[in-house]
């Protein structure tokens, strides 16, 4: 290109940047407003920003621990994944030391980046645009969500709260005032430096990132071992499960630790165990259900060892080695509660201090936990699934179980199918004796949908369009909970409706919230007791729980009749809280006595010792504020 | 001690003859608000209240109100009404405490605002019920929703909304508003032209005060700006009722005297005053009970709350069950 053809287009390109920016400047009916938009491109940009960074400071890493894994082309996104491990692992001494502040967050930015000086030999993926067009399609969804108040209870408890409380603070939190400041924060520290450079969009778009990043990865890799039409199969089977893409647009920990087992197993095939260590502890940093992917694939890659005719003792010191290096990757973060006097797996292990109080009854969640109901899971989790029940909560698309007996059939002739549904089923299995939640399942999900992919390269073009249509008719069962979420945050995240009124219609305890935030001292230390939307709090806040609200419940039971004493000793001046009232019914495997003792009794005493000593400031519907 | 006051004489000949009580007109208006019945008014040493020793009453179940109510204010009295819920929480329902008579409303409400037999939703789907008609008249044109419950004299009505304070004359569609911050939850009080409210602008400084704004003309003015938070206001007539950590507050709008009952209340529920005669919630190691100025109480095992009282009747939850006291004998007059 001429000197004269590039100035040309360069202003041809400022028109066409100039058009658009006056399009939406001056749309008549103010359809785009530029607000949220804005907040939406500064956290997207910021997002951008961490990703390149993390593959520069991953890719020079590799490239001295690995380099075969840059050779490939998954090597960018080996590159991201051991960045994002690293990111999450230096977080912790960097928070300890200097403090939660946007400061050192923009400092272990710039320290990751620094490793693009290296020059690491990182390839970038080319995308095709019919590619991208199915992924915008699909993202839309996704998009709205990033760029919308938060309302998602995981979000508004854990994701997006802690890291908001930990800048607020200053310093790293936990213990039983703060269980969730305890868990890993291999990725809630990443959240936390990046809410604080681009607000919460910032977290939640890196995720949008993440989850492109993995489809994209199933896809070159379905199509490289595959052909074409799995390469396609591959992503549009977790793209046509709501498990999978509800979650995309929020900030959430089941995709990165999904991809990072991905990424795992994608090093274990080709027998890059360094590699394998640094992705598989990264997954189980950032969340224990990636052990469902993680602890089968050592297990077949032992087996592979064992069947090795040569050198088998040096096959299985090289992955007793790369097992050891996965465990010094997580072990930091049960360093950190050794050393804070809590369990190793505090909050997972329970809390024993007070009667055993598990973290959470497997037995809510799914159709049973027999062996019957094991046998059955395949059909169960496709045909009774329900997104907004106990039964799974969440849904997937029916193509993962019309594909099976392909799956089968090409895990027959086929090591790498083999290998992946190996792991899926045992994923599965493993997945099975604990929490049937389907989300818990997502680590194994991608590896399925691979298999699964695989199953349809074996069939003829006839019998893939067939397919095709299962999946297609399990859309739309699948995208109803992703389209009505879309269609509630439409207006506020176009900028149409302000986010005050959407929370006021979307969240329930919106008024009291809005109550502590303008109408509570600005001293005021909130207890959330029997609540949990603490990321829309103004003010320092302790304890938070839901589902089961363990924490409170545990506290109370800890506490005694002096619990609110504890509590404003502890500097709590007011507590925000709701009236639950349990269901037995929704706890059936309990009898009378333990229902009354563990669920009953604890709401009744916290109302008692409300009225006792506390004093009601506000209340709506189920939820009020008092002051201590 | 003398017979009750205005407006009640006769009612309890009435209820002891089971005939229907209807309500005096009302007695004159408070003097209007200004700097100078403020200023007289500013923060006066207050007299000690002491309460008579309790009348004979008798107490009964109101058991068709028995479903706990989404706002936990109802059931309550509007009047010789009591006013609550259905099984789904909404307030749906009326009985009237002499003859019986049951209304079942139309038009549901979370929440409403009952006055002496009247009942008043805000909002484009309800109004206001002139009991016991079942249906709900003119619909208030709400411009925005109120953060509180309401508050209606059978005339008029009073809101507050996000950053002002709103009064309007039932049946007319022009409302008058102030600039103000009327904390969320905690009802205005209506001694109409004056409208009270607990106010929030101050509260770095002196906590939770309590404003009045006299409908007539001039701005919001502040009444009590204690250190502390003086809240749950409510009125009735010429008595101004509130409370805050010392206890209970009586104002006499007519003079401008104070009387103050040192307890522990404003905990839960707001006073009810009805006339002279105010009742709250106190408790004590524990215990929570009712109290009235002319001596009427719920005590006993167990919480008793949520008091409402008009004339003779005092309803209140006894464990969640509501329950109407009735005095037999001539009250007390209150200060």
């Amino acid at each position: 290109m001429s000197r004269t053809e590039a100035t040309s287009a360069a202003v041809i390109v400022a028109w066409v940047l100039g058009v658009a920016l006056a399009f939406v400047a001056f749309e008549p009916t103010g359809t785009v407003a530029l607000t949220p938009a804005l907040a939406g491109l500064r956290g997207l940009g910021v997002a951008l920003a961490a990703v390149v960074a993390c593959m520069g400071a991953g890719g020079a890493l590799l490239f001295r621990l690995q380099p075969d894994s840059l050779e490939g082309d998954l090597g960018w996104l080996h590159a991201l994944g051991l960045g994002l491990t690293l990111w999450g692992l230096i977080s912790w001494p960097a928070a300890a030391t200097l403090g939660v502040n946007p400061w050192v967050g923009a400092g272990l930015m710039v320290a990751l980046a620094a490793g693009w000086l290296f020059r690491p030999p990182v390839a970038l993926p080319r995308v095709r645009l019919n590619t991208l067009a199915w992924a915008l399609l699909f993202l839309t969804p996704a998009a709205l969500a990033v760029l919308s108040p938060i309302t998602d209870t995981d979000e508004l408890y854990y994701h997006l709260a802690l890291p908001a409380r930990l800048l607020d603070e200053g310093a790293l939190l936990g213990g039983a005032m703060m269980p969730n400041g305890s868990r890993p924060l291999a990725l809630h520290l990443p959240y936390t430096w990046l809410m604080a450079l681009g607000g919460i969009a910032a977290p939640r778009a890196l995720h949008v990132l993440l989850s492109a990043g993995l489809l994209l990865a199933v896809h070159q890799r379905a199509t490289a071992w595959w052909g074409a039409a799995a390469g396609a199969m591959a992503p549009l089977l977790l793209l046509g499960s709501t498990s999978f893409l509800a979650t995309i647009g929020l900030a959430y920990a089941d995709i990165p630790a999904a991809l990072l087992v991905l990424l795992a197993v994608d090093a274990g095939l080709a027998g890059q165990r360094r590699t394998l260590a640094v992705a598989a502890g990264g997954a189980l940093a950032i969340k224990y259900t990636a052990v469902l992917g993680i602890a089968p694939l050592f297990a077949l890659l032992a087996v592979r060892a064992m069947a090795t005719p040569t050198r088998r003792a040096y096959a299985l010191g090289a992955l007793t080695l790369a097992g050891l290096g996965t465990a010094a990757v997580v072990a930091p973060w049960w360093l950190r509660n050794l050393l804070d006097g809590l369990h190793p797996l505090f909050p997972f292990a329970g809390w024993q201090d007070a009667g055993p109080f598990v973290f959470q009854f497997p037995e809510r969640y799914g159709m049973g936990h027999g062996w019957l109901d094991t046998l059955l899971l395949p059909w169960n989790l496709t045909f009774h699934a329900e997104h907004d029940s106990m039964v799974f909560l969440g849904r997937i698309n029916p193509a993962f179980l019309a594909l099976l007996p392909a799956a089968l059939w090409a895990a027959w002739r086929d090591g790498r199918a083999r290998m992946l549904l190996g792991i899926a089923t045992a994923g599965l299995l493993l997945w099975s004796f604990g929490t049937q939640w389907i989300r818990y399942l997502l680590p194994v999900l991608p590896l399925a949908a691979l298999a699964a992919a695989a199953g349809l390269s074996r069939l003829p073009r006839w019998a893939a369009a067939v397919v095709a249509v299962c999946w297609l008719l399990g859309l739309p069962s699948n995208l109803r909970p992703v389209l009505g979420a879309a269609q509630h945050q439409a207006p506020v995240a176009l900028g149409l409706e302000p986010p005050e009124a959407y929370l006021d219609r979307e969240l329930t305890a919106w008024p009291a919230i809005q109550w502590i935030n303008q109408h509570s001292p600005a001293d005021s230390r909130v207890a959330l007791l029997y609540s949990w939307q603490a990321a829309l709090i103004q003010r320092p806040w302790v304890m938070g729980s839901v589902e089961d609200h363990v924490p409170t419940r545990h506290f109370l039971a800890l506490h005694g009749d002096q619990a609110l004493q504890q509590l404003r000793d502890d500097g709590v001046t007011h507590v925000l809280t709701s009236r639950v009232n349990f269901l037995h019914k929704s706890y059936p495997f309990l009898d009378d006595a333990a229902f009354e003792a563990q669920f009953e009794a604890p709401e009744r005493q916290l109302e008692e010792a409300l009225l006792e000593s506390g004093v009601l400031m506000f209340e709506q519907g189920r939820h009020a504020v008092y002051a201590l | 001690m003398t017979a009750v006051n205005t407006p009640y004489r006769g009612c309890f000949t009435a209820v002891l003859l089971s005939v229907a009580c209807t309500p005096a007109p009302d007695v004159p208006a408070p003097p209007p608000l200004s700097w100078t019945t403020l200023a007289a008014a500013a923060d006066p040493v207050p007299m000690e209240l002491e309460l008579p020793p309790a009348p004979p009453s008798s107490r009964r179940p109101l058991s068709w109100l028995h479903h706990a109510c989404r706002d936990r204010r109802f059931p309550t009295l509007a009047g010789p009404w009591a006013v609550g819920c259905g099984p789904g929480g909404r307030v749906d329902r009326a009985i009237h405490l002499e003859t019986g008579q049951r209304v079942e409303l139309g038009a549901a409400a979370d929440s409403a605002a009952a006055g002496p037999g009247w009942v008043f939703a805000p909002g484009a789907e309800h109004g206001w019920w002139a009991l016991p008609s079942p249906t709900p008249r003119s619909p208030w044109p709400a411009h925005a929703a109120p953060i509180g419950q309401p508050v209606i004299d059978g005339r008029h009505a009073a809101l507050s909304l996000e950053g002002r304070i709103a009064a309007f004359e039932l049946g007319e569609s022009h409302t008058l508003s102030r600039d103000a911050d009327p904390t969320p939850w905690f009802p205005p009080a209506l001694a109409w032209p004056t409208v009270y409210w607990v106010d929030s602008r101050d509260q770095a400084v002196s906590g939770l005060d309590i404003w009045a704004w006299d409908t007539t003309g001039g701005p919001p003015l502040p009444l009590v700006t204690r250190a502390g938070d003086q809240r749950h206001v409510a009125a009735s007539r010429d008595r101004l009722v509130w409370l805050d950590e010392q206890g209970l507050w009586l104002h006499d709008l007519s003079d401008d005297t104070r009387w103050l009952h040192r307890t522990d209340t404003g905990f839960r529920a707001g006073p009810s005053v009805d006339g002279s005669v105010a009742c709250w919630e106190e408790r004590k190691a524990g215990d929570v009970d009712v109290r009235c100025t002319d001596g009427l109480e719920a005590t006993g095992a167990g919480d008793q709350g949520w008091p409402s009282r008009w004339g003779p009747w005092l309803m209140v939850r006894v464990d969640g069950t509501p329950w109407l006291i009735t005095a037999q004998a001539a009250q007390v007059e209150s200060p």
